[in-house]
C-alpha cells in the first residue's frame, strides 16, 4: 500500500512540471533582491527626503498623512514642516494628496501618474527597486528614456542627474556548449559571442558613483516600503509576543490535559 | 453542578434549562475516549468562526460600503484606526484559516466515514455550512473593491447574467456578507452541533461505542465532554494560535494567495490584472472551471463538484466506516483523490498552458471518479472486521 502511494506521488510530481511563468521584472529578468530595514530611521528619513524632492511633484501618497510620517520617522514637527512640507496651508493631519491635479497631469503626460502609497505592496519592493535602477536612454520614447522592468513606462528618469546616462550595451560572453560547459576552439581558447541588452552607465555623467546611487534608491524604496504598510515594524515586533503567549498557553493546557488524561488511561 | 444552587439560580433554572443543557451537552455528554488530532478541527472551526464574527464587527466600524469610499476605507482601517491593522489581518488570515480547518475537518469526515449511519444529517449540515462559507468568502473578497475584487465581481455578474456594476452592488454584497450569510451560518452551525450531539461523535476506528454501555447507560468507551475533551481542544487551540499568529503577523499576504497583491490597487474597469487567479481556497474548483472549454459547462462541473459531496453518505456502501478497515480499493481511491485535489489546487493558481489544461482535466476526472465509482468499489472490496471496543 505504501509503495503504491509513493509510486502515485512520483507519477504526479513528475507530470506536474513547475514551469516558470514569465520573468517578474520584465526584460530585466529576475528582480534584484531588496531587504527592507524598517527600524533604520535614518534610511527612512533620507528616503522620505528623496521622495518629497523628486517624486512628490507628480505622485501622491494619498492614503498616508504628513503627521504620521513625521512621527514614525522621528522628525521634529518644525523641521518637518520647514524642510519637507512645501505647501503653506498644509496641516500635518492631512493626507498627502500630491501637488498636481490629475486632470492637468492627464493632459500633460497622457496618463495621470499613479498614487504610490501602495506600490510596494502591489508590485513588491524588489520590483520597485529594480524599476528605479533600470531606466536607459531610448530616443524613440517621448522622454528619451525607456525602462527594462516596465517597457514603455510613461515616466521621465527623474534621477538621471544622480545616476548619469545609462545605455543599453552589448558584451562578449563565453558560449555555453550543450553539455553546460564553456565552448572552446581547437587552441583551447574560449569561444565568445556578443550578447546585447545589458545596462551600462556612462562614467562621469552623473553626480554620484554607482554605490552612492544604489544607496539613494535603497533608502527611497525602504521609505516606500514603510509607507505601503506603516504598521509593519510594529506588526513584526508584536507578533513575537503573541506567539510566545500561545506557546506558554499550549504548554500549560498540555500539562492540564495530561493530568486529566490519567483519569481514563 | 454539585454545589447547592442559590435562590436566583434556582429561579432561573426553573425557567431556563440551564442545568439540563449543561449536563446534556457538556458534563454528561459522552464522547469517544480515544480520538486523534483529526478530531480537533471542528472545535478549531468554531474558534475561527468567533474570530471572524468579532473581527468583522470591528472592521464594520471603519468600513465604508460605497464605490468611492470602499478602497480608501480599508486603508483608513490599516493606517488611521489604532491597531486597525490587527483587526483586518485577523479577519483576512481568519478567512484562510477557516477554510484550512474546514477542509481538514471535511477530509477527516471522508477518511473515517463520519457520514456513516446515523450521522448523515450531521454531514449534510456540514456541507451546507461549507457551501455558505464559500459564498460568504466570495462576497467578503469583493468588499475592498480592489482590482481582483472587481474582476471577481464581473465573474459573478456573468454568473448572474447582468451588467450592473456600481456602488449598489457593493452595498448589496455588504448586507449579504455581514448580516444575511452570517445569520444562516450560525443557524447551520447550531443545527450541525445539535444533530451531532443527538447521534454522538465518531472515532478513527469506526467503532460504535453505543453497543457497550455501563449500568447507567453511558458508553464504556466514552468520557464526558467537559472537562476531558475541552482540555483536548484547549491544547489544539494553543497550537493553532501559534500557527495563526505566525501567518498573521509575519506573512499576512500569504505570498499573494491569502491577500491578493492586485487588490492593493483600486478597482479600475479599464485595466485587467495580468493573471487572474482566486485565493487559494477556491483554486481546485477554479481549475475545474478552466478545465472545461465551455464556460457554462465549466460552471456546471464546478457546481457538481460541490453538490456531489452532499450525497456521499449514500454513495459509500462499505460496512466499515473508517479507512483503517476498508479494503485496498478504497485506500487507492482515497490516495488518488487527495493527490488530484492538491494538484487541482495548485493548477488553479497558475496560468494555463496546454499541459496544465490536460492535467486539470485528469484531476477533474479523478475527483468525480472517486465519488461516482464509490458505490462500486466499496461494495466489491472486502473490508476488515471492525473491532467491538475502542
Amino acid at each position: 500500500m505504501k509503495k503504491f502511494i509513493l509510486i502515485t506521488f512520483f507519477l504526479f510530481s513528475s507530470a506536474a512540471i513547475f514551469a516558470a511563468d514569465g520573468a517578474p521584472c520584465g526584460d530585466y529578468g529576475e528582480c534584484e533582491s531588496f531587504k527592507p530595514q524598517l527600524n533604520k530611521t535614518e534610511s527612512l528619513q533620507l528616503g522620505a527626503v528623496t521622495f518629497i524632492n523628486h517624486c512628490y511633484g507628480c505622485h501622491s501618497l494619498e492614503y498616508s498623512r504628513w503627521g504620521r510620517i513625521a512621527k514614525d520617522l522621528d522628525i521634529p514637527e518644525e523641521i518637518f514642516i520647514d524642510n519637507l512640507v512645501f505647501g503653506q496651508d498644509v496641516k500635518l493631519g492631512e493626507r498627502m494628496t500630491g501637488s498636481m491635479k490629475s486632470a492637468d497631469a492627464e493632459s500633460w503626460f497622457g496618463i495621470a501618474p499613479p498614487d504610490l502609497t501602495l506600490v510596494t505592496r502591489l508590485h513588491g519592493s524588489d520590483w520597485v527597486y529594480t524599476y528605479l535602477k533600470t531606466f536607459y536612454e531610448d530616443s524613440s520614447k517621448p522622454y528619451g528614456v525607456n525602462n527594462m522592468v516596465y517597457p514603455g513606462a510613461a515616466m521621465p528618469n527623474v534621477l538621471a542627474s544622480m545616476q548619469g546616462q545609462q545605455i543599453l550595451s552589448c558584451k562578449d560572453l563565453p558560449m555555453i556548449a550543450s553539455n553546460g560547459g564553456i565552448r572552446r576552439d581547437e587552441q583551447g581558447n574560449d569561444i565568445t559571442e556578443e550578447k546585447c541588452g545589458y545596462l551600462k552607465t556612462v562614467s562621469g555623467s552623473g553626480s554620484m558613483s554607482e554605490k552612492e546611487f544604489d544607496e539613494v534608491i535603497y533608502n527611497l524604496v525602504n521609505f516606500m516600503t514603510y509607507v505601503g504598510e506603516p504598521s509593519r515594524a510594529d506588526r513584526e515586533r508584536i507578533g513575537w509576543y503573541v506567539i510566545l503567549f500561545f506557546i506558554i498557553f499550549t504548554a500549560f493546557s498540555y500539562l492540564l490535559f495530561r493530568e486529566y488524561q490519567k483519569d481514563y488511561h | 453542578m454539585t454545589q447547592k444552587p442559590s435562590g436566583i439560580f434556582n429561579w432561573l433554572n426553573s425557567r431556563l434549562p440551564i442545568v439540563n443543557t449543561y449536563e446534556r451537552h457538556l458534563s454528561k455528554h459522552p464522547v469517544p475516549k480515544k480520538v486523534n488530532f483529526w478530531y480537533m478541527f471542528g472545535a478549531l472551526a468554531s474558534v475561527v468562526l468567533i474570530v471572524q464574527i468579532v473581527s468583522g464587527i470591528w472592521l464594520m466600524f471603519g468600513y465604508e460600503n460605497t464605490e468611492e469610499g470602499a478602497f480608501a476605507s480599508i486603508e483608513y482601517i490599516m493606517r488611521d484606526i489604532e491597531y486597525g491593522w490587527i483587526i483586518r489581518y485577523m479577519h483576512t488570515t481568519g478567512a484562510s484559516m477557516f477554510f484550512a480547518v474546514v477542509y481538514l475537518h471535511m477530509f477527516r469526515g471522508l477518511m473515517y466515514g463520519s457520514y456513516h449511519k446515523p450521522r448523515e444529517l450531521v454531514w449534510i449540515f456540514g456541507m451546507t455550512i461549507y457551501f455558505v462559507m464559500m459564498a460568504e468568502g466570495f462576497l467578503g473578497y469583493v468588499l475592498p473593491y480592489g482590482q481582483m475584487s472587481y474582476i471577481g465581481e464581473s465573474l459573478e455578474l456573468w454568473v448572474r447574467g447582468d451588467y450592473y456594476i456600481s456602488g449598489a452592488t457593493i452595498s448589496r454584497f455588504f448586507a449579504l456578507h455581514v448580516v444575511a450569510l452570517p445569520l444562516i451560518l450560525i443557524a447551520l452551525v447550531f443545527m450541525h452541533l445539535v444533530a451531532l450531539h443527538e447521534v454522538g461523535a465518531g472515532n478513527p476506528e469506526g467503532v460504535d461505542i453505543e453497543k457497550h454501555l455501563d449500568e447507567d447507560g453511558v458508553p464504556l468507551d466514552s468520557v464526558p465532554f467537559f472537562p476531558y475533551k475541552v482540555l483536548n481542544a484547549l491544547v489544539a487551540i494553543g497550537i493553532f494560535g501559534v500557527v495563526f499568529s505566525i501567518i498573521m503577523f509575519f506573512f499576512p499576504e500569504g505570498g499573494g494567495y491569502m491577500l491578493e497583491l492586485a487588490n492593493f490597487e483600486e478597482a479600475n474597469p479599464l485595466s485587467t490584472p495580468e493573471h487572474i487567479a482566486p485565493v487559494w481556497y477556491y483554486s481546485p474548483y477554479y481549475a475545474m472551471l478552466r478545465a472545461v472549454p465551455d464556460k457554462l459547462g465549466g460552471l456546471v462541473v464546478m457546481g457538481a463538484a460541490i453538490a456531489i459531496l452532499f450525497v456521499v453518505p449514500w454513495l459509500d456502501r462499505s460496512k466499515a466506516a473508517s479507512i483503517r478497515y476498508k479494503g485496498n480499493l478504497s485506500k487507492i481511491a482515497m490516495t488518488l483523490f487527495i493527490l488530484s485535489w492538491l494538484m487541482l489546487a495548485w493548477l488553479g493558481t497558475v496560468p494555463v498552458t496546454e499541459l496544465r489544461k490536460t492535467l486539470s482535466i485528469i484531476g477533474t476526472v479523478i475527483y468525480f471518479a472517486f465519488f461516482l465509482l464509490m458505490p462500486i468499489y466499496t461494495s466489491i472490496e472486502k473490508s476488515k472486521p471492525v473491532p467491538e471496543r475502542l
